[in-house]
C-alpha cells in the first residue's frame, strides 16, 4: 500500500485504490478525516491551530494549518476527486491532546477540536467517530480500500475508530 | 550498588564534549555573536565543516543551488540553524540514539530538542525578567539529553509506566522514572552537563525543567522557559515517544512569562515554520 504522509497543515484527498493517508504524532493538532462512501474518496487535513486570524499570510499559503480555512480546503480537495458535495460524507476526528494540566491557555487541543466541530457544523456535517483529547500523542492512517481509520500511539499499540 | 548509582556512574563514562561543541555553546551564549563568529568556530574543525556542508546540501534542506562554503550556509540558513546542525553533528551519536526505552523513533530526540530550542527562544522574548534568547535556545537544545542515557534502563518498563500514569499512581513520566529507577531524565541530563563542565546555571535549569519551582531563584525564569518550551514541542507532535505529553504543567509559569492565547499560538506557528526550514516536517519518519 502506498502511504501519502501528511505534514502539519497538509490537506490531501484521494480515491486511488491502494493508497492510504497517514499523519504522525498529532499532539494538540487534529486530523480531520472525511470519507465519501459513494465515490470511495477519503481526505485528511492535519490542523495545528483553530483560527487563521493569528496569521492570514500563512493561511493563504497553507490553509490546512487552521481549522477555519482547513476544512473548506479539505472539502474542495474532496470535490476535486469527484465527491459532489458534503452530503453523506462522514467525518472522523483524531488528536487534540494536551499535557497534564487544567490551564485553558495551553489546551490548544481542546480549542482545535471545538473549532473543527463548529466549522463542520456550519457545513452541515458532524463527526461520526472521534478519538480526541487526553494526554496521548496519536499517529493516524486511513486507506481508500477499506476506509478503516487506524490510530497508533507509542507504547500503547494500535486501535480503530 | 542501586539502580540510580549505576546510572550516574554510566554518565561518568560518557566521553568529554568535543572542543568544537564547547566553543559553539560559548559562542551561542554570547548574545552579541554574529554569523562570522559561528563560521570561524566551525571552520576551525575541517571534519565538521565537511559534514556540515554535506548535511546542508542533502535533499531534506531543499536548497535550490549547492552551497559550497560555510559563509553561504550561514547566509542561507541563519547562524542558529547552523549551530544547531553543527552541534547535532558533534553530539550526533547521542541525539541519534533511538530512545527504545521510551518507544521512540530514531531522530526523535533531535527533532524534539530543536523544536524545544526554537520554542524557548520565542518564550524568552516574553519573559517578565530579561533573559537572552540564545541562552534559552541552548538550554532547550540540551534539556533532554538525559533520555539518551536513561533509555537503556527503561527498556521493558514503558507499558508499566503508562499504566501507572493512567491510573494516577505517578504524576508525570519523570515521577514514574524516579519511582522505578530512583532518578529521572532531568537529573541524569544535569549530571551529564556537569560532567561536561558546562555552566552551573545550565545544569540547574536542565535539572529542574519539569519542576522549575525548584531551580535557584536566579535560574528559575530560565527553568520555566525550558519547562514551557518542552511542552510547546510536545503539543506540536515533536515528542520523544511514549512519554510525550505525559508531564504536568506548572502553572506558576505566569509569574515568569507573559503569554496569552494568541501569543502561544504565534509561538506554535513560528516553531513549526522555523523547524520546517530544517527539512520536511516528517524528516526521518518513514511511511509504512
Amino acid at each position: 500500500m502506498k502511504a501519502i504522509v501528511l505534514g502539519v497543515g497538509d490537506v490531501v484527498a484521494t480515491n486511488t485504490p491502494g493508497e492510504s493517508l497517514k499523519t504522525y504524532a498529532l499532539g494538540s493538532c487534529v486530523a480531520v478525516i472525511l470519507m465519501d462512501p459513494r465515490t470511495r474518496t477519503i481526505g485528511m487535513a492535519h490542523i495545528a491551530l483553530p483560527d487563521s486570524g493569528v496569521n492570514a499570510d500563512k493561511a493563504s499559503r497553507r490553509p490546512g494549518y487552521f481549522a477555519d480555512t482547513g476544512i473548506p480546503a479539505l472539502l474542495r480537495a474532496m470535490v476535486d476527486r469527484g465527491c459532489s458535495n458534503s452530503r453523506g460524507v462522514m467525518a472522523k476526528l483524531v488528536g487534540g491532546a494536551k499535557v497534564m494540566d487544567q490551564n485553558s491557555i495551553f489546551n490548544i487541543g481542546k480549542r482545535n477540536v471545538l473549532t473543527v466541530k463548529r466549522i463542520l457544523w456550519e457545513h452541515g456535517m458532524g463527526s461520526t467517530a472521534e478519538d480526541v483529547g487526553g494526554t496521548i500523542s496519536r499517529t493516524v492512517s486511513v486507506d481508500v480500500e477499506s476506509g478503516r481509520v487506524v490510530i497508533a500511539s507509542a507504547g500503547r499499540g494500535t486501535w480503530e475508530i | 550498588m542501586n539502580k540510580a548509582e549505576e546510572i550516574i556512574r554510566s554518565v561518568r563514562q560518557v566521553p568529554v564534549l568535543p572542543a568544537t561543541a564547547v566553543r559553539l555553546l560559548e559562542t551561542m551564549r554570547n548574545s552579541r555573536h554574529d554569523a562570522l563568529d559561528v563560521t570561524r568556530v566551525v571552520a576551525s574543525d575541517p571534519g565538521l565543516t565537511v559534514n556540515l556542508l554535506k548535511v546542508v546540501n542533502s535533499p531534506v534542506f531543499g536548497l535550490r543551488s549547492e552551497v559550497l562554503t560555510l559563509e553561504r550556509a550561514v547566509q542561507y540558513l541563519g547562524d542558529r540553524v547552523v549551530i544547531g546542525v553543527a552541534l547535532s553533528l558533534e553530539l550526533g551519536e547521542m541525539y541519534g540514539t533511538a530512545l527504545t526505552g521510551y518507544s521512540g523513533e530514531p531522530g526523535g530526540l533531535l527533532r524534539h530538542s530543536l523544536t524545544t530550542a526554537l520554542a524557548c527562544r520565542e518564550l524568552a522574548a516574553r519573559s517578565r525578567t530579561e533573559l537572552a534568547g540564545e541562552e534559552a535556545f541552548t538550554a532547550g537544545l540540551l534539556h533532554d539529553l538525559g533520555k539518551a542515557l536513561l533509555s537503556e534502563y527503561l527498556r521493558g518498563e514503558t507499558q508499566g509506566i503508562l499504566h501507572d500514569l493512567d491510573i494516577g499512581r505517578a504524576r508525570g513520566f519523570d515521577a514514574a522514572e524516579e519511582q522505578r529507577l530512583g532518578t529521572d531524565h532531568a537529573a541524569v541530563g544535569a549530571a551529564l552537563l556537569a560532567h561536561w563542565r558546562l555552566p552551573r546555571r545550565l545544569v540547574d535549569v536542565i535539572r529542574h525543567h519539569h519542576a522549575p519551582g525548584g531551580a535557584d531563584m536566579e535560574n528559575r525564569g530560565m527553568a520555566y522557559i525550558v519547562h514551557l518550551g518542552d511542552i510547546v514541542s510536545m503539543m506540536g507532535g515533536y515528542g520523544t515517544g511514549a512519554d510525550s505529553l505525559q508531564y504536568a504543567l506548572d502553572e506558576r509559569y505566569e509569574e515568569w512569562i507573559d503569554v496569552s492565547v494568541q501569543g502561544l499560538e504565534e509561538i506554535v506557528l513560528k516553531v513549526t515554520q522555523e523547524f520546517e526550514r530544517f527539512g520536511t516536517p516528517n524528516t526521518g519518519r518513514t511511511s509504512s
